[in-house]
Protein backbone atom coordinates (compact mmCIF):
# COMPACT_ATOMS: atom_id res chain seq x y z
CA UNK A 1 0.00 0.00 0.00
CA UNK A 2 2.80 2.18 0.77
CA UNK A 3 4.49 1.67 -2.79
CA UNK A 4 1.16 2.39 -4.18
CA UNK A 5 0.78 5.64 -2.84
CA UNK A 6 4.37 6.66 -3.06
CA UNK A 7 4.18 5.87 -6.57
CA UNK A 8 1.18 8.34 -7.45
CA UNK A 9 0.68 10.87 -4.71
CA UNK A 10 2.85 13.87 -6.12
CA UNK A 11 1.14 13.32 -9.75
CA UNK A 12 -1.94 13.16 -8.10
CA UNK A 13 -1.64 15.99 -5.61
CA UNK A 14 -0.25 18.16 -9.08
CA UNK A 15 -3.46 17.14 -11.05
CA UNK A 16 -5.87 17.68 -8.75
CA UNK A 17 -4.72 21.05 -7.59
CA UNK A 18 -5.31 22.40 -10.83
CA UNK A 19 -8.84 21.53 -10.57
CA UNK A 20 -9.39 22.54 -7.17
CA UNK A 21 -7.04 25.60 -6.62
CA UNK A 22 -5.99 24.89 -3.50
CA UNK A 23 -3.32 22.77 -1.47
CA UNK A 24 -5.22 22.40 1.25
CA UNK A 25 -8.48 21.24 -0.98
CA UNK A 26 -6.20 19.16 -2.68
CA UNK A 27 -4.71 17.04 -0.15
CA UNK A 28 -8.12 16.13 1.29
CA UNK A 29 -8.99 15.72 -2.09
CA UNK A 30 -6.29 13.48 -2.77
CA UNK A 31 -6.69 11.68 0.72
CA UNK A 32 -10.21 11.01 -0.19
CA UNK A 33 -9.18 9.41 -3.94
CA UNK A 34 -6.85 7.31 -2.37
CA UNK A 35 -9.47 6.07 0.16
CA UNK A 36 -12.52 5.31 -2.14
CA UNK A 37 -9.36 3.54 -4.41
CA UNK A 38 -9.13 1.56 -1.70
CA UNK A 39 -12.21 0.55 -0.65
CA UNK A 40 -13.36 -0.04 -3.99
CA UNK A 41 -9.60 -1.68 -5.74
CA UNK A 42 -11.54 -5.36 -5.09
CA UNK A 43 -13.89 -3.83 -8.54
CA UNK A 44 -11.01 -3.22 -10.27
CA UNK A 45 -10.93 -5.16 -13.55
CA UNK A 46 -8.39 -3.19 -16.14
CA UNK A 47 -4.81 -4.20 -16.53
CA UNK A 48 -2.01 -3.13 -14.15
CA UNK A 49 -1.32 -0.44 -16.90
CA UNK A 50 -4.47 0.87 -16.58
CA UNK A 51 -4.65 1.27 -12.78
CA UNK A 52 -3.03 4.91 -12.61
CA UNK A 53 -5.72 5.88 -14.94
CA UNK A 54 -8.60 4.54 -12.99
CA UNK A 55 -7.01 5.87 -9.70
CA UNK A 56 -6.86 9.48 -11.71
CA UNK A 57 -10.44 8.79 -12.84
CA UNK A 58 -11.84 8.59 -8.87
CA UNK A 59 -9.74 11.49 -8.02
CA UNK A 60 -11.26 13.70 -11.20
CA UNK A 61 -14.84 12.79 -9.84
CA UNK A 62 -13.79 13.85 -6.33
CA UNK A 63 -12.36 16.69 -7.14
CA UNK A 64 -14.80 17.84 -9.54
CA UNK A 65 -17.20 17.12 -6.51
CA UNK A 66 -15.28 19.51 -4.38
CA UNK A 67 -14.50 21.99 -6.90
CA UNK A 68 -18.74 22.84 -7.01
CA UNK A 69 -18.81 23.12 -3.66
CA UNK A 70 -16.15 26.04 -3.51
CA UNK A 71 -17.58 29.38 -4.38
CA UNK A 72 -14.42 31.23 -5.56
CA UNK A 73 -12.04 28.11 -6.46
CA UNK A 74 -8.49 29.87 -5.44
CA UNK A 75 -7.13 29.56 -8.78
CA UNK A 76 -9.87 31.98 -9.71
CA UNK A 77 -8.80 34.65 -7.35
CA UNK A 78 -5.12 34.09 -7.72
CA UNK A 79 -6.17 35.00 -11.55
CA UNK A 80 -7.73 37.84 -10.96
CA UNK A 81 -4.50 39.21 -8.60
CA UNK A 82 -2.66 38.24 -11.47
CA UNK A 83 -4.42 40.11 -14.72
CA UNK A 84 -4.73 43.27 -12.05
CA UNK A 85 -0.86 43.65 -11.67
CA UNK A 86 0.51 44.66 -14.97
CA UNK A 87 3.51 45.77 -12.99
CA UNK A 88 4.56 42.24 -13.37
CA UNK A 89 5.44 41.56 -16.98
CA UNK A 90 7.69 38.15 -16.76
CA UNK A 91 4.46 36.67 -15.67
CA UNK A 92 2.13 38.12 -18.32
CA UNK A 93 2.02 35.19 -20.63
CA UNK A 94 1.70 33.04 -17.92
CA UNK A 95 -1.24 34.61 -16.59
CA UNK A 96 -2.69 35.72 -20.09
CA UNK A 97 -2.97 31.37 -20.22
CA UNK A 98 -4.11 30.95 -17.25
CA UNK A 99 -7.03 33.58 -17.79
CA UNK A 100 -7.66 32.00 -21.13
CA UNK A 101 -7.06 28.19 -19.52
CA UNK A 102 -9.99 29.21 -17.09
CA UNK A 103 -12.74 30.34 -19.96
CA UNK A 104 -12.23 26.57 -21.21
CA UNK A 105 -14.77 23.65 -20.49
CA UNK A 106 -14.16 21.63 -17.49
CA UNK A 107 -13.34 18.93 -20.38
CA UNK A 108 -11.16 20.59 -22.44
CA UNK A 109 -9.51 21.93 -19.08
CA UNK A 110 -9.22 18.26 -18.21
CA UNK A 111 -7.50 16.89 -21.55
CA UNK A 112 -5.17 19.80 -21.73
CA UNK A 113 -3.72 18.77 -18.32
CA UNK A 114 -3.74 15.25 -19.14
CA UNK A 115 -2.15 15.15 -22.20
CA UNK A 116 -0.08 18.32 -22.48
CA UNK A 117 0.58 18.90 -19.11
CA UNK A 118 1.16 15.61 -17.31
CA UNK A 119 1.77 13.82 -21.19
CA UNK A 120 -0.63 11.08 -20.40
CA UNK A 121 -1.55 8.85 -23.43
CA UNK A 122 -4.64 9.41 -24.97
CA UNK A 123 -5.44 5.67 -24.46
CA UNK A 124 -5.11 6.11 -20.47
CA UNK A 125 -6.46 9.81 -20.81
CA UNK A 126 -9.85 7.84 -22.41
CA UNK A 127 -10.23 5.63 -19.08
CA UNK A 128 -10.58 8.73 -17.37
CA UNK A 129 -12.86 10.94 -19.17
CA UNK A 130 -14.78 7.63 -20.56
CA UNK A 131 -14.54 7.60 -24.38
CA UNK A 132 -11.84 6.18 -27.03
CA UNK A 133 -8.47 7.21 -27.79
CA UNK A 134 -9.21 8.62 -31.02
CA UNK A 135 -12.05 10.66 -29.64
CA UNK A 136 -9.57 12.09 -27.47
CA UNK A 137 -7.10 13.05 -29.92
CA UNK A 138 -10.17 14.82 -31.43
CA UNK A 139 -10.92 16.23 -28.40
CA UNK A 140 -7.55 17.57 -27.55
CA UNK A 141 -6.50 19.22 -30.94
CA UNK A 142 -10.37 21.22 -30.53
CA UNK A 143 -9.05 21.94 -27.03
CA UNK A 144 -5.60 23.41 -28.53
CA UNK A 145 -7.94 25.46 -30.92
CA UNK A 146 -9.98 26.77 -28.09
CA UNK A 147 -6.94 27.79 -26.05
CA UNK A 148 -5.06 29.69 -28.80
CA UNK A 149 -8.86 31.57 -29.50
CA UNK A 150 -9.33 32.28 -25.66
CA UNK A 151 -5.58 33.72 -25.43
CA UNK A 152 -6.51 35.91 -28.34
CA UNK A 153 -9.31 37.52 -26.99
CA UNK A 154 -8.72 37.95 -23.73
CA UNK A 155 -5.05 39.63 -24.86
CA UNK A 156 -7.80 42.14 -26.48
CA UNK A 157 -9.49 42.68 -23.77
CA UNK A 158 -7.12 42.91 -21.43
CA UNK A 159 -4.00 44.56 -24.01
CA UNK A 160 -1.43 45.12 -20.63
CA UNK A 161 -0.95 41.30 -20.83
CA UNK A 162 1.96 40.31 -22.96
CA UNK B 1 -2.58 14.03 -49.18
CA UNK B 2 -5.36 16.97 -48.85
CA UNK B 3 -5.72 19.89 -46.56
CA UNK B 4 -9.25 18.11 -44.66
CA UNK B 5 -6.34 14.75 -44.34
CA UNK B 6 -3.94 16.52 -42.87
CA UNK B 7 -6.10 18.57 -40.53
CA UNK B 8 -6.96 15.38 -38.79
CA UNK B 9 -3.97 14.24 -38.67
CA UNK B 10 -2.09 17.32 -37.32
CA UNK B 11 -2.99 16.60 -33.79
CA UNK B 12 -2.24 12.96 -33.81
CA UNK B 13 1.64 14.34 -35.47
CA UNK B 14 1.82 17.10 -32.59
CA UNK B 15 1.56 14.22 -29.76
CA UNK B 16 4.14 12.11 -31.87
CA UNK B 17 1.68 9.30 -32.87
CA UNK B 18 1.94 8.74 -36.08
CA UNK B 19 4.76 6.39 -38.24
CA UNK B 20 7.81 8.34 -39.79
CA UNK B 21 5.69 8.33 -43.14
CA UNK B 22 2.69 9.98 -42.33
CA UNK B 23 5.14 12.52 -40.43
CA UNK B 24 6.97 13.42 -43.91
CA UNK B 25 4.17 13.34 -45.87
CA UNK B 26 2.21 15.81 -43.28
CA UNK B 27 5.36 17.85 -43.04
CA UNK B 28 5.13 18.17 -46.99
CA UNK B 29 1.88 19.59 -47.33
CA UNK B 30 2.51 21.81 -45.00
CA UNK B 31 5.43 23.69 -46.88
CA UNK B 32 3.62 24.79 -49.31
CA UNK B 33 0.29 25.14 -47.73
CA UNK B 34 0.03 27.92 -44.93
CA UNK B 35 -3.38 27.27 -43.79
CA UNK B 36 -1.65 23.74 -42.63
CA UNK B 37 1.56 25.36 -41.23
CA UNK B 38 0.02 27.57 -39.04
CA UNK B 39 -2.54 25.05 -38.08
CA UNK B 40 0.70 22.69 -37.14
CA UNK B 41 2.26 25.74 -35.46
CA UNK B 42 -0.86 26.38 -33.24
CA UNK B 43 -0.66 22.47 -31.81
CA UNK B 44 2.39 22.53 -31.70
CA UNK B 45 2.47 25.61 -29.33
CA UNK B 46 -0.34 25.10 -27.20
CA UNK B 47 1.20 22.23 -25.98
CA UNK B 48 4.57 23.62 -25.48
CA UNK B 49 2.54 26.32 -23.49
CA UNK B 50 0.36 24.24 -21.53
CA UNK B 51 3.39 22.10 -20.65
CA UNK B 52 5.40 24.76 -19.42
CA UNK B 53 2.79 26.72 -17.70
CA UNK B 54 0.48 24.32 -16.03
CA UNK B 55 2.51 22.27 -14.32
CA UNK B 56 4.38 22.28 -11.84
CA UNK B 57 7.17 19.96 -11.35
CA UNK B 58 8.23 21.25 -8.46
CA UNK B 59 5.06 20.72 -6.45
CA UNK B 60 5.39 17.36 -3.88
CA UNK B 61 3.77 16.46 -0.65
CA UNK B 62 5.21 17.21 2.37
CA UNK B 63 7.04 14.51 4.78
CA UNK B 64 4.20 15.70 7.34
CA UNK B 65 1.77 15.12 5.13
CA UNK B 66 2.55 11.98 3.60
CA UNK B 67 2.71 10.70 7.36
CA UNK B 68 -0.57 11.89 8.15
CA UNK B 69 -2.01 10.54 4.96
CA UNK B 70 -0.13 6.87 5.67
CA UNK B 71 -1.28 6.61 9.10
CA UNK B 72 -5.08 7.69 8.41
CA UNK B 73 -4.86 4.39 5.14
CA UNK B 74 -3.03 2.33 7.92
CA UNK B 75 -5.62 2.50 10.71
CA UNK B 76 -8.56 1.90 7.83
CA UNK B 77 -7.23 -0.64 5.52
CA UNK B 78 -5.39 -2.61 8.50
CA UNK B 79 -6.39 -5.34 6.55
CA UNK B 80 -3.96 -4.58 3.56
CA UNK B 81 -0.63 -6.90 3.39
CA UNK B 82 1.61 -5.63 0.62
CA UNK B 83 -0.24 -6.02 -2.04
CA UNK B 84 -3.09 -8.46 -0.61
CA UNK B 85 -5.81 -6.95 0.55
CA UNK B 86 -9.46 -8.35 1.96
CA UNK B 87 -12.91 -6.89 0.42
CA UNK B 88 -15.72 -5.95 2.51
CA UNK B 89 -17.24 -9.36 2.03
CA UNK B 90 -13.84 -10.98 3.34
CA UNK B 91 -12.69 -12.54 -0.01
CA UNK B 92 -9.01 -11.93 -0.35
CA UNK B 93 -7.59 -10.56 -3.48
CA UNK B 94 -4.45 -9.27 -4.77
CA UNK B 95 -3.73 -4.85 -5.60
CA UNK B 96 -3.58 -4.44 -9.11
CA UNK B 97 -0.33 -3.39 -9.57
CA UNK B 98 3.03 -4.57 -8.52
CA UNK B 99 5.68 -2.41 -7.85
CA UNK B 100 9.31 -2.83 -6.77
CA UNK B 101 10.57 -1.58 -3.82
CA UNK B 102 13.45 1.26 -4.94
Amino acid sequence: MELLVDHYIDGLLRFVMRIVGSREDAEDVVQDALIKSFERAYQFRGTPASFGAWLYAIARSTALDRRRQLRFPFAQMTLIDDISSPTEPHSSLHALLWSAFERLSEDDQTVLILCDADEMSHADAGIILERSAVAVSSQLYRARRRLRDEMARVKEVTPWIA
Amino acid sequence: MDCMMVQQLIGPMSDAQLTQELDDSITLHCLTCPQCSQELHTQRTMRTLVQHHLIDRTLVVTDSYRSRLMRRLTDRFSHFHGTTAVSANHTQYQLPIQLEES
